[in-house]
Order: C-alpha cells, then sequence, then structure tokens
C-alpha cells in the first residue's frame, strides 16, 4: 500500500518535472506574430533577439498601428538556425520571408545568387533613405556590380568592458587606456590576482589557483578578427574575389598574440568563458560586441563598468571590427508588397535612433547618432568614434557561413592547445579554399 | 457442372475481396512508407551521384566525383572517427548500466514500479531539454564542479576539454538514455524461466557463474538487438553536440559524420555531397551491424 502510494507521488513529482521542462523546449522556435489586421501581408523573419527582438517588435507594432492597411506576420528566429531555415525557404520558393535580418557579411550568399533584391539602391531612387547619410564602407560592404542590395539598419562594432572597481584596485586610471600590444599584457598582469591576492607580478603568484582573471572574450570571431586588421590583414578577401589570408605570416602574428595569452601569460581561460563573472568581480575586462551594452547595463551599478575602444595591439594600424544588421527583401516578393515593405524599411530606418537607445546598438543612419546619445548610452561615443576613425567591415563571402564555422573551428582548436598556430591556420586555410572552389 | 463452375468463381472473387481488404488495411502504412522512407532513400541515392548546390541552383550528373571529395575531406574522416568512438563508448555503457539496472529491478520487491519509472523517465525528455540541462550542471561553474569543489578539487571544463567532451556527450546520452535498453532486458530477464535458476542453485552455482552461465546467455537474442540497434542510434548522433558544444567543439573534438552531413546539405548547400556522404553512412553502419550479427549472432540461442 505505501509502494503504490509513493509511487504515485514520485509519478506526480516526474509530472511536475517534465511539465517544467516544457518551457525549454518551447524556448526553441519563436512562432509567428500576426500584428495588424490590413489586407496587404508582409512575412517578416528577423533574427534579432533578447533586448534587440523587444525593441524591433515595439517598432513593428507601431508601424502596423499608423499603417492599418498592412498586416505583418513577424516571426523571430534565433541566430543559431536562421539562416539554415532561411536559404531552405527561399530555394523551395514559398513559406519564406519577405523580408528579413540578414548580417552584412552573408549579404554575398543571397545577393550574387539572385535571391535577394538591390531594395536599398530602389530606395536611394526613390529618394524614400539618402544614401550619404550611411558609412560610405558600409554601404560599399552590401554593394555588387554597383547596386546596393540591403539596408543597413544598425552599425556597431566591439570593444572593451572594463571592471572600474578592479582597474582601480590595480591602480591604473579609466583615463589611461592601453596603447599597445605590450601594454595591454602589462595590463593584463596588473589585473589578475590569485586567491591569495597576489599579481602574476609578485612573488609566489600561484597560477594554479586564479581568483580574478584578468580578461574574458565573448567569441573569438569578436575578438581576433579586428587583432587580424590590426596585422595588416584579414580571413578572405571580399567577395566576389575571396582571396585566402588566413595563413599568411601577418594572420599568424596575430593569431599567435592571443595564443600567448592563454598559455603563456595565463591571462585568458581559453574558451567557453562568461562575461557574467564580471558582476562578481571574477573578472576585470569582457572584450565583446557592443550588444553586451544591455547585459552589463542591466545588471551592474552605474560607474563600475565602463567601455575602453578595441586596444590597439598589432603593429599596422589600430582598428575595430564593423558590423551591421540589414533589411533585405526577397526577390520574388509581389510588387504591392514590395511598395509596403519599403514604407516599412523606411519606418524602422527612420526610428532607428529609437533602437539605439533601447539596445546600445548605434543606428546605421549616421545623422541619427547625434551627441545626445552619448549621454544616454556609456559605450555609445567610444564605439561610433572608434568605428569611424578605424573600423573595418568583417569580411563576407558567398561561402561566409561555410568560413565562419571553419574559423571558430580553428580558432577553438588553437586556443585548447589542440594544435598550434601554424597548424590550426594552414588546417583553416586549406579548408577554407576547398570551400571557396 | 454449372453450380460448381458459379461457386469457384464466387471463391474467386471472395478470395479477391479479401485479398482487396488486405490491400486497403496495408495502404495508409503503404502510402507513409512510399512518401516518407522509400521515396527520399532512393532521392538520397540519386543526389550522392548529382552536383546539386541549391542556393547557385545547379544540378547535374557527375559520377563518383562526389565520393572522391569524400576521400580528399578530413573533416568528414575526422567526423567518422569521432561517431565511431561515441558510438561504441555510450553502447558499451548502456548495455552495462541498462543490464545491471534491470537486473537490480527484478531482484527488488518494494519500490519496482517507482524506480522502473525513475529510470525509464529522461527517455521521454527531448534532445533540446537535455541538452540544456546536462549544458549547465557540466559548465565550468555548474553543479558537477561544485559538487567537486566541496572535496576540494578545482573541477574539470567538460565540455570544453577536447579529451573529456566526447566522454561527457556519451555520459549524458547513457543517463538520457539507458531507459529504453533497460525494460528491453527486464522483459528478456522475466522470459528466462525461474526453474533453470532453481536447478544452477541446487548445483551449488553462485550468483556470478548464474549470471555468467545462465541469465547471460539466455537473454543473449535481446543483448544482440540492444547491441545493433543502439550502435545504429549512436553512430548517427546529433542533438548532443548540435546543443552542448556549440556543433562539435572544441575545435573539431565533438564533431559528428551527422553534423557534417547537416551542416553540408543545410547550411552549406552541398546536397549532392552530403547525399554521398550519407549514402557512405550507410555504407558503414550495415557493415558494422553485419559484423555485429556475425560475431554475436553465432553464439545466440533463440
Amino acid at each position: 500500500m505505501q509502494t503504490r502510494k509513493l509511487s504515485r507521488i514520485l509519478l506526480a513529482v516526474m509530472i511536475l518535472l517534465l511539465v517544467g521542462a516544457l518551457p525549454l523546449m518551447a524556448q526553441d522556435e519563436g512562432e509567428v506574430q500576426e500584428l495588424g489586421t490590413g489586407e496587404i501581408e508582409i512575412n517578416f523573419w528577423s533574427g534579432l533577439g533578447g533586448p534587440d527582438g523587444q525593441s524591433m517588435t515595439d517598432l513593428v507594432t507601431r508601424f502596423v498601428e499608423e499603417n492599418p492597411e498592412v498586416t505583418i506576420n513577424y516571426q523571430i528566429l534565433g541566430w543559431g538556425t536562421f539562416f539554415d531555415k532561411l536559404s531552405a525557404a527561399i530555394v523551395a520558393g514559398s513559406g519564406g520571408p519577405d523580408l528579413m535580418t540578414l548580417w552584412h557579411s552573408v549579404v554575398p550568399q543571397y545577393a550574387l545568387t539572385g535571391h535577394i533584391m538591390p531594395v536599398a539602391e530602389q530606395m536611394f531612387n526613390l529618394g524614400m533613405l539618402d544614401k550619404d547619410d550611411f558609412s560610405p564602407a558600409l554601404l560599399d560592404s552590401v554593394s555588387f556590380d554597383g547596386e546596393t542590395y540591403p539596408v543597413p539598419f544598425d552599425n556597431y562594432g566591439s570593444g572593451l568592458y572594463v571592471n572600474t572597481r578592479l582597474l582601480e584596485r590595480a591602480g591604473i586610471s579609466f583615463d589611461d587606456p592601453p596603447e599597445n600590444g605590450e601594454e595591454f599584457i602589462e595590463y593584463l598582469r596588473r589585473l589578475t590576482w590569485d586567491e591569495n591576492g597576489n599579481t602574476p607580478n609578485d612573488d609566489g603568484f600561484d597560477a594554479e589557483n586564479i581568483a580574478v582573471w584578468p580578461l574574458s572574450i565573448g567569441w573569438n570571431r569578436v575578438t581576433v578578427t579586428p587583432a587580424l586588421y590590426q596585422w595588416g590583414t584579414d580571413v578572405v578577401t571580399p567577395a566576389p574575389e575571396a582571396e585566402v589570408l588566413i595563413d599568411n605570416e601577418a594572420a599568424k602574428a596575430a593569431v599567435q598574440y592571443f595564443h600567448d595569452m592563454v598559455f603563456e601569460h595565463h591571462a585568458l581561460p581559453g574558451v567557453n568563458w562568461n562575461g557574467e563573472l564580471m558582476l562578481n568581480d571574477g573578472i576585470a575586462m569582457y572584450l565583446d560586441g557592443a550588444w553586451t551594452y544591455n547585459f552589463y547595463n542591466t545588471n551592474m551599478e552605474d560607474g563600475q563598468i565602463a567601455f575602453w575602444p578595441y586596444p590597439r595591439l598589432g603593429p599596422e594600424r589600430g582598428s575595430t571590427i564593423m558590423w551591421a544588421h540589414t533589411l533585405a527583401v526577397t526577390s520574388n516578393i509581389e510588387p504591392d508588397v514590395l511598395d509596403a515593405t519599403m514604407r516599412l524599411i523606411q519606418f524602422l530606418s527612420d526610428n532607428s535612433r529609437e533602437h539605439s537607445i533601447k539596445t546600445g546598438m548605434p543606428s546605421a543612419r549616421l545623422s541619427l547618432r547625434d551627441a545626445e546619445l552619448a549621454d544616454l548610452i556609456w559605450t555609445f561615443d567610444t564605439l561610433t568614434t572608434q568605428m569611424a576613425a578605424e573600423g573595418v567591415p568583417e569580411y563576407q563571402s558567398e561561402r561566409f557561413t561555410e568560413v565562419e564555422n571553419i574559423m571558430g573551428a580553428a580558432y577553438s582548436s588553437i586556443f585548447t592547445g589542440q594544435q598550434t598556430v601554424e597548424e590550426g591556420l594552414d588546417d583553416a586555410a586549406q579548408r577554407i579554399r576547398r570551400a571557396l572552389r | 457442372m454449372k453450380r460448381q463452375a458459379a461457386n469457384a468463381s464466387w471463391t474467386l472473387t471472395n478470395k479477391r475481396r479479401e485479398a482487396l481488404a488486405g490491400y486497403l488495411f496495408l495502404a495508409p502504412y503503404l502510402g507513409f512508407f512510399l512518401v516518407f522512407l522509400a521515396g527520399p532513400v532512393i532521392s538520397a541515392f540519386v543526389t550522392a551521384f548529382v552536383e546539386w548546390e541549391l542556393l547557385r541552383g545547379t544540378y547535374r550528373f557527375i559520377g563518383l566525383e562526389n565520393f572522391q571529395l569524400i576521400m580528399e575531406d578530413d573533416l568528414f574522416w575526422i567526423a567518422l572517427g569521432n561517431s565511431l568512438y561515441f558510438a561504441v563508448m555510450t553502447t558499451v555503457g548502456n548495455v552495462v548500466v541498462a543490464l545491471f539496472a534491470a537486473l537490480a529491478l527484478k531482484s527488488i520487491r518494494l519500490g519496482h514500479t517507482v524506480f522502473r519509472v525513475v529510470m525509464y523517465a529522461p527517455v521521454v525528455l527531448s534532445i533540446s531539454v537535455i541538452g540544456i540541462i546536462f549544458s549547465r550542471l557540466l559548465a565550468p561553474f555548474g553543479l558537477l564542479n561544485a559538487g567537486l569543489e566541496l572535496f576540494g578539487h578545482n573541477g574539470f571544463d567538460y565540455l570544453a576539454d577536447p579529451n573529456l567532451v566526447l566522454p561527457s556527450l556519451s555520459l549524458t546520452t547513457i543517463w538520457w538514455g539507458f531507459g529504453f535498453p533497460m525494460l528491453i532486458f527486464l522483459a528478456a530477464l522475466y522470459a528466462v524461466p525461474e526453474t533453470l535458476y532453481e536447478a544452477a542453485r541446487i548445483d551449488g552455482a553462485g550468483r556470478r557463474q548464474i549470471l555468467w552461465r545462465v541469465t547471460l546467455p539466455l537473454i543473449r537474442p535481446a543483448l544482440l538487438f540492444i547491441i545493433v540497434t543502439q550502435f545504429i542510434a549512436h553512430i548517427q548522433v546529433f542533438g548532443q553536440p548540435y546543443i552542448m558544444t556549440n556543433g562539435g567543439g572544441p575545435g573539431y573534438s565533438s564533431y559528428t559524420i551527422v553534423l557534417h552531413i547537416y551542416r553540408n546539405a543545410f547550411s552549406y548547400y552541398h546536397m549532392g555531397y552530403a547525399g554521398a556522404m550519407a549514402l557512405t553512412l550507410g555504407v558503414v553502419m550495415f557493415i558494422f551491424a553485419l559484423v555485429q550479427f556475425r560475431l554475436l549472432g553465432r553464439y545466440t540461442e533463440y
């Protein structure tokens, strides 16, 4: 009798656990939100999630309120599966989006194969947007055969989030960011503490028991690529030429710098680290993209977190990487839907300043980056100043997804000690050349 | 004479009717089989011999060129090696854990049903849920390392250490899936006549001898079934590395063959090349299954 009662209780617990796991299952995919009740239907797929996604949803909702003849079937998809689903839908010819968000780096995949149209060019010609209001380098990165394809929505880069409490503890002034690679390494040494409070500059430093790491990195793509520019190179040259550069000596020197941070200076705790540690003073600096602004802005108190430009590490130049989420339109869109879609793009672009305030992601429209934003967003001034002076758009390729996966694995192999820099980059170059054949 | 002929014709019609009814009952399954299994298999076979680039829109017959590319593709061989390592490790682990769980369940009386439910429960969870739970559990600051810290150990970076990542995914999979083979073993154990155990005990056999000389030989058909099906399932591992190691990391340490096929088909759109790899994997699995049948089947008493 007792056994039966116990098994019933356990069954109930199991059912509760399984039901409790349902939200985890539900996180997988976003559902389609039907916004508005108008006759013209626009299918809009967005990869923007979190605060970016919320801000975009707010804008889209406002557009349908102001344009009652339009219904927007709005779907947020995680970036992890976004491109797989998008490409499948585009190729199938139905069920796909009319409007979609694309990283500027993947645009050649869809533009050079004729799956998206030069909507930006059309909007410039119609006077709906001003071409001169966008960074020429950015527009150039999404233009092919003299036509600009998608409309850049935002424009962001990477930089160094710094824990001001730990800077103070190390005796480093926020007004004194590192000026070169050697100084950056010295800063890293001063910002490392073991369990006993010793730094690598002290006798008795215990490298096996580090309490505060000096640096963490969000994404190798964000961290290492700007260093490639600083050594005067890149992964590949822009599409459609796409010459592979990643196995040249300059690229190897840039990656070696980060390799040495992990294995020689013990400054970087390898891969899969977490910027959340900043909240508990577990890391002093976090090298990541503009999107992390919101996380720190929400979770840290004013004055505890600040932002430095991407540090000058290499011999050739200073740099940060430049990215953009762009708004692209499929080639097979119906004419009446195209008209409404262009109005939606114009609306989103015109209101991208509001998006900046909510997310920290600067607008791609230069006229919408006013001085007032620097008071509202603590990363804004540093980020936009460096982008304007030293920003380099990330390489693009018709095979971007494949090249990016190869590079991600190569960095991971090198920074976990599976391969030397030479081996990892030579293998990667060989695989990229094969992919681009 | 006429009546006899009429009867014969009636009988034939009746048989035909019966046959027709049979086919009608089969029709739904046959329909699904043709559309969702036979069709895709034939299509995949044809795809293996064409260059089919979805985004570029190319489709042309290229004979065996895709198979030549497989020979040159180092990632194919790295992924196949990882998949085989994972499949062997997980199959062995699953068989051992499931067998001992089944033996334990058969020997206890109190709470038998409860434990059976509890042990089977993880099977009903999806890989997304398992992946997310174990990613957190095995994270550098996860529960497992927190437990080790109580004993003064700094713990491990299970999913970022090239040597630990596949065993970690394997352990996750065993925890997730041992409930199913456990039930098969349990059914097989109950099918062994109790009189054989009594006879063995009367002859003075100990527990270990009974296990090796009576139980295992008599449940060998179930063992063979589990080994073959588990191996086929685990060599196709996909969800665990896709979710838990960011698609095969660190580096290519947990990059598996189905991930490689998936990426080529649905991320890079080399459909023909992916088809050729799928066909090659099918052949590899067939060979391994055949070897397992040969090795284990000859000693099996049905």
